[in-house]
């Protein structure tokens, strides 16, 4: 029995062996495990070919393994499960790759068309911005412009009313005003001054103003002024005048003539002869020459005194001297001269001019008088 | 043991209904060419070489099929070629799927850069016409009164 017990034995082991099955193939192992992983639906929904495929190779491996036992065909079929799960695998990740893609050019094709948007958004807002600030800068200089203009015509008004005033200071001199009418021309000229400093400052309002008082302050000298400077003038004028109007009269044959206060006097004597009221031929020239500086002379009254000595009554000395004043107020008259202008009165004896007791004194009181009465 | 056993049989039966499964059929030496350029293509393209071990064992598959092919083991030559065609489409799977998570990449980063200058853009966009509206509400300038 022991001679046989190792044959025993061997054969025990050897049946044993032979009605053991083989082991389990690892690839068929990992392609189950692969099939309960964690892509199992994904590759079931996405990629259903090579998801059958693969399932084909399983069962494949599965009938080699288990009904016949064939560990090579099992993993050889294992094998290439596993692989066609992988592939498939990796083609639905590509597909979720190329979802990706394809939203990441949707979210790219949005963003353009944002971009698009946003850059009109802006094109029309720089555009109006644009528009506002050329708005605001033509207001700008348009404001400027306005300013200027209305300091150009505040300028042009001062510089009239500094022109007004420089011509009525002008005309307040003329009349004399620095000394007929001193504080309000002193004044004046005060005020003129500080409008021409204002003028140069700039400052065209004060300018005016002062222009303005300057101009009252010159019409306040003038209408002062101005009656009395006319007053001096006409008296000068008529100076000057009666003046010429002596020297005329003297020039006359036989005449004299002088200045009173009464006006200016022409002497006229040997006119008539003795005790006559006519005029002597030989005079009447000098009283036509008397009558000529009448006319010249229209405005001036004639006052015409007959003079005599004292020789004889006073009565009839006054009665001649007037018959001989109405004689030469006659003359005048037939000469030009107006009759209304003509006064003639006879005052005899009563205003002699010389010493009546002597013949050259007698002789001088036996005179006309034509007085060119002055002015009032 | 010797001759045709009961197993071997099926062993045979079964080889010979694979020979019949579209996942299986007889390959040629055209079509182990043309899985080689298959795999040449597909080497070509793999600059990262991100799919250098399933197209290492796709042409050692490729090898295995040719030498069984020369040995008259046709079986054998046919699981080969079956496991380098499996191999050689895992690879452009890997492939294709690594391209494609690139374009997207790159496609995400381009939007992103485009969704950053829209923002921007929509930012200045609202600053202008914050700037506008002020201004419309601004009144005119008033002219200096003179002096």
């Amino acid at each position: 029995m022991t001679r046989w017990s190792p044959l025993i034995a061997g054969a025990v082991a050897s049946l044993a062996l032979a009605c053991t099955p083989p082991p389990r193939p690892e690839a068929l192992k990992t392609f189950e495990t692969l099939r309960i992983g964690e892509h199992a639906d994904r590759v079931e929904t996405r990629q259903p070919e090579l998801f059958a495929e693969a399932q084909a190779h399983y069962r494949a491996a599965l009938v080699a393994y288990e009904n016949d036992e064939d560990v090579a065909s099992s993993r050889h079929y294992a094998q290439l499960a596993t692989l066609t799960w992988e592939a498939a695998v990796a083609r639905s990740q590509q597909q979720d790759h190329q979802d990706a893609l394809t939203a990441a050019r949707s979210r790219g094709g949005l963003a353009q068309s944002q971009i698009g948007a946003h850059l009109r958004r802006i094109t029309v807002a720089k555009d109006a911005l644009g528009r506002q600030a050329r708005l605001v800068e033509m207001q700008a200089r348009m404001a400027e412009m306005e300013r200027k203009a209305r300091t150009q015509r505040t300028a042009s008004k001062a510089k009239t009313q500094i022109d007004a005033a420089a011509l009525e200071i002008k005309a307040a001199e003329g009349v004399d005003a620095a000394r007929h009418a001193a504080a309000p021309f002193e004044a004046a000229r005060g005020h003129m001054t500080a409008a021409l400093d204002a003028f140069d400052g700039g400052n065209y309002p004060e300018a005016h103003a002062a222009a303005q008082e300057a101009w009252r302050a010159a019409r306040t000298a003038i209408g002062v002024s101005q009656p009395l400077h006319d007053a001096e003038v006409a008296a000068q004028a008529l100076a000057a005048r009666l003046g010429q109007l002596v020297e005329a009269g003297a020039a006359l044959p036989g005449a004299e003539a002088h200045l009173e206060p009464r006006g200016v006097v022409v002497r006229l004597r040997d006119l008539f002869k003795t005790g006559a009221s006519t005029l002597a031929d030989e005079a009447a020239s000098t009283v036509d020459g008397v009558a000529a500086l009448g006319a010249k002379h229209p405005d001036l009254k004639l006052v015409i005194e007959g003079h005599t000595d004292n020789r004889g009554r006073a009565k009839a000395n006054l009665t001649l001297s007037e018959a001989r004043a109405q004689a030469v107020a006659a003359r005048l008259t037939a000469g030009g001269v107006d009759a209304q202008r003509i006064n003639a009165v006879g005052r005899g004896d009563e205003a002699p001019i010389a010493d009546n007791s002597t013949k050259a004194g007698r002789a001088q009181n036996r005179r006309v008088e034509v007085v060119f009465v002055r002015p009032q | 043991m010797t001759g045709l056993t009961p197993r071997r049989l099926r062993l045979l039966c079964l080889s010979l209904a694979m020979i019949g499964a579209p996942a299986a059929h007889a390959g040629p030496a055209e079509d182990l060419a043309q899985l080689t350029r298959r795999i040449d293509d597909a080497e070509l393209a793999d600059e990262g070489r991100l799919a250098r071990e399933p197209l290492g064992q796709a042409r050692t598959a490729v090898g295995e099929a040719r030498a069984h092919l020369q040995a008259r083991r046709s079986l054998q030559a046919q699981r080969a070629w079956a496991r380098g065609k499996a191999w050689a489409r895992l690879a452009e799977a890997l492939l294709a799927s690594a391209r494609a998570e690139r374009e997207a990449r790159q496609a995400n980063a381009e939007a992103d850069a485009l969704d950053a200058k829209a923002s921007a853009l929509r930012t200045e966009a609202l600053e202008l016409e914050q700037r506008l509206s002020a201004l419309e509400l601004q009144p005119a300038p008033a002219a200096e009164a003179p002096r």
